[in-house]
């Protein structure tokens, strides 16, 4: 193989294969990318089994076809300590040959057969969603999703298609996240999609894309890249029994205000208490030793008697930090119990601290 | 100044108001563990006072003679005393001697049962009588207080305050406590030690010398006899001798220098005067039990307890501990943690899930079983699961019921023999 291509091309494709490298044990052959060169168009692979990245460009100049494996890391760190102007890459006496002008360099490959070969699924399985509903809510629902707990469920979110509506879930336990759209298509789905793939999929995918899946892979098209990911194996908690049915006391709220109030109160603590009276809102830090923040907004709520409730911030300033609307509400029962943030279709469910 | 309030043998002077021909004469109080929650004839009782002992009691037996109590169907004496009166401590009978040989020394001495319930009412007296004369008081423990006097009762008078309320408590609770001040909390324990019985001794900064140095280390709270072995390895036998050999002792790590600044009264620690409940437990030892399917049923008993304990308190705990002690003196525990608030039912088998687990020598009979819950939400500040939401309202209202009609107006059918 012996191609010629622009530094800043090759420098970004390369960048974004980085997170689906393998990077500590670079014995393994997913600690490469592999690179193939034919009918002018250049393929470059990342993967390591549970997630992979396939991208593909034609601003490359062939010279000899052919396929080669090298360290995903060590190409990108001479590409960015080159010149901005054309690099060489060859395949030359069992070694990756790098040039540009006076520079080279030689890196050890591994046998290009044995690269992973990526998932091919089946045309039916292609999955009905709005390209911009999905990756949006995939987005506004990310930060709500569980990392290293042991049951494996939790650390993905649920795509979640019923004969009525198209369901997006996360929950990390103390908090569930909960988009719903109406449902279109006839074909029911529920897959559980990793977090670390959907953080991914935020990074290289706005809208213009297909999506298919099957038990194992869910396998995301765009005119330049092809994305995949293992898909979570598991059951998901039955997140209706969670969403309470009803709700007793209601109140709309405005969301710059609130962000204020709460961030005055997170300089000392993130554990708080809002306290709900009349005519007026009270945020109050929880730790209980000799520092206190304070503070109150005006505003109506249907509270005869104060009600109380004591909440971790950052849950609420996730939710509202990921709404586009300039009013909430919340939807509160009884203090230890939880309650309702909600902005439009988008539903937080969040577990209080019970003091 | 810290204060430092002792009662003097304090179980002995509880059973003595009550019954006037304990006076003067050798009294032990014994101890057993109160193995009769097992049995159907239970009685027992949740007393939450905020001193630092165990919360259930059997209400007190009522017996015509007390010894009666630590014998067994073989007619054998078992059990421990827990305190002694002066005069039997005369005869050379101390605490957590066994009964047996207690009375081997002192024939003439009167054993009474223990009436914990007595204790706690007597102690919770004690401790609203001294909030009125002390403004930051903490309770130590059933019979000891701590109190910090500083700007309260001027130097020159601290003699008479103390004594007088020394005879307050006397008139008032017909209690003898012993009574000591110092600079710090450690030197008036100390001060208080000395004074015994029934007195009381305030350690000034002129005094001071005078008073720590020839004093034998084993007198200080804090020395324990293996520490003790070590000091007089060494010719350490008086704190003067310790408090010259501050290079030695301080080389022994981070305990011994501690010992060392509380010795040379350096080291204090403020009253804390709001200490709050941090866990709650259940702990029984009974003769040695190879069966597991009782130890199952008593496993069931106790856990009936706890939650009753944990819901009187109002609390919800996250973390639990389960322990089980076999003979042998081997031992075990497993601790798990659940963010969530449990029914009755799914708290017995969560504590016998942990039994299984905790039960880690199959061959052996388990002598003592405990539950410990600790990391209540109001102090950890943890939110429960979402995903564990158990509907407690039944729970709840056997709660009631009990509170009313006492713990064992509803058992679970298993408890049963």
């Amino acid at each position: 193989m012996k191609i010629v291509i622009g530094k800043s091309i090759l420098e970004n494709i390369l960048t974004s294969s980085q997170p689906f490298l393998e990077k500590k044990d670079t014995s393994q052959i997913t600690s490469h990318v592999y690179l193939k060169a034919k009918n002018n168009i250049l393929t470059i692979k990342a993967t390591d089994y549970e997630i992979g990245l396939k991208t593909t460009t034609d601003e490359v100049k062939i010279t000899h076809e052919g396929e080669i494996t090298a360290n995903g890391k060590k190409i990108l760190d001479i590409i960015r300590i080159l010149k901005d102007a054309d690099i060489v890459l060859e395949h030359k006496n069992n070694q990756f040959h790098i040039t540009q002008a006076h520079s080279s360099f030689k890196l050890p490959i591994f046998s290009s057969n044995e690269f992973p070969k990526f998932p091919v699924l089946e045309e039916e399985s292609k999955i009905s969603i709005d390209s911009y509903t999905l990756i949006h809510s995939l987005k506004q629902i990310s930060s709500t999703i569980d990392t290293n707990n042991p049951k494996f469920e939790l650390n993905g979110a649920l795509i979640d298609i019923k004969e009525n509506n198209i369901n997006f879930v996360s929950t990390d336990t103390r908090r569930l996240a909960i988009i719903q759209f109406k449902n279109e298509s006839k074909k029911e789905l529920s897959i559980i999609i990793p977090k670390k793939a959907i953080l991914e999929i935020q990074k290289l995918f706005f809208d213009n894309i297909e999506i298919y899946y099957d038990k194992t892979y869910l396998v995301i098209h765009s005119k330049q890249y092809l994305f995949f990911t293992k898909l979570i194996n598991g059951q998901f908690p039955q997140y209706d029994r969670i969403i309470p049915k009803e709700v007793q006391y209601n109140i709309l709220l405005p969301k710059t205000i609130m962000i204020e109030a709460i961030k005055q109160i997170t300089t000392i603590s993130n554990d708080m208490k809002i306290i709900f009276y009349k005519d007026r809102i009270i945020f109050e830090n929880l730790s209980n030793d000799n520092i206190e923040a304070k503070t109150e907004i005006l505003h109506v709520t249907e509270f005869d008697e104060p009600f109380t409730i004591a909440v971790n911030s950052r849950y609420i300033l996730d939710f509202l930090n990921n709404i586009d609307l300039k009013e909430f509400t919340i939807g509160l029962n009884q203090s230890n119990l939880p309650f309702i943030l909600q902005s439009g279709n988008f539903k937080t469910i969040i577990m209080p601290i019970v003091i | 100044m810290k204060i430092h309030i002792d009662i003097d043998c304090f179980f002995v002077s509880a059973h003595r108001i009550k019954d006037k021909s304990l006076v003067s004469v050798p009294v032990g109080v014994g101890g057993r563990s109160d193995d009769s929650i097992f049995t159907e004839a239970n009685r027992a009782k949740f007393i939450d006072s905020g001193s630092l002992t165990s919360v259930f009691y059997q209400q007190s037996l009522k017996r015509d003679d007390d010894l009666s109590c630590f014998m067994d169907r073989y007619g054998d004496l078992h059990g421990i005393l827990t305190t002694s009166s002066y005069e039997a401590r005369a005869y050379g009978v101390k605490t957590a001697m066994s009964i047996k040989e207690a009375l081997r020394l002192c024939p003439s001495l009167r054993v009474i049962a223990p009436d914990m319930g007595l204790y706690h009412d007597l102690s919770n007296r004690l401790h609203r009588f001294l909030e009125l004369k002390i403004p930051i008081l903490e309770q130590a423990s059933i019979d000891e207080f701590y109190g910090d006097i500083t700007g309260w009762i001027d130097d020159e008078e601290i003699e008479d305050f103390i004594n007088s309320l020394r005879e307050e408590i006397r008139k008032e609770l017909d209690l003898p406590v012993s009574i000591g001040v110092a600079n710090t909390r450690y030197i008036a324990k100390l001060a208080t030690t000395l004074a015994k019985p029934f007195g009381c001794r305030v350690v000034t900064a002129l005094e001071f010398d005078d008073f720590i140095n020839p004093l034998h280390v084993r007198l200080f709270p804090g020395i324990g006899s293996s520490m003790m072995q070590k000091l007089n390895a060494l010719k350490i036998y008086t704190l003067g001798d310790l408090r010259q050999r501050k290079g030695t002792v301080c080389s022994w790590g981070h305990y011994a220098k501690e010992i060392y600044k509380r010795v040379n009264g350096e080291s204090d620690a403020p009253i804390n005067s709001k200490t709050k409940r941090k866990s709650i437990g259940i702990s029984r030892a009974f003769s040695a039990i190879f069966d597991r399917h009782e130890l199952r049923r008593r496993v069931a008993v106790l856990s009936r307890h706890l939650i009753f304990a944990v819901q009187k308190l109002d609390v919800i705990p996250t973390t639990f501990t389960f322990g089980i002690k076999y003979e042998l003196n081997k031992s075990s525990h497993v601790s798990k943690t659940k963010l969530k608030e449990f029914d009755e039912r799914e708290f017995r088998d969560f504590c016998m899930q942990m039994f299984e687990l905790a039960d880690s020598y199959r061959r052996l009979h388990v002598i003592r079983l405990f539950i410990t819950c600790k990391e209540f939400t109001h102090i950890s500040r943890r939110e429960l699961s979402l995903l564990e939401i158990s509907d407690t309202a039944l729970t709840k209202k056997i709660h009631t019921v009990r509170e009313k009609y006492g713990l064992d107006i509803l058992k679970w059918g298993g408890e049963l023999n």
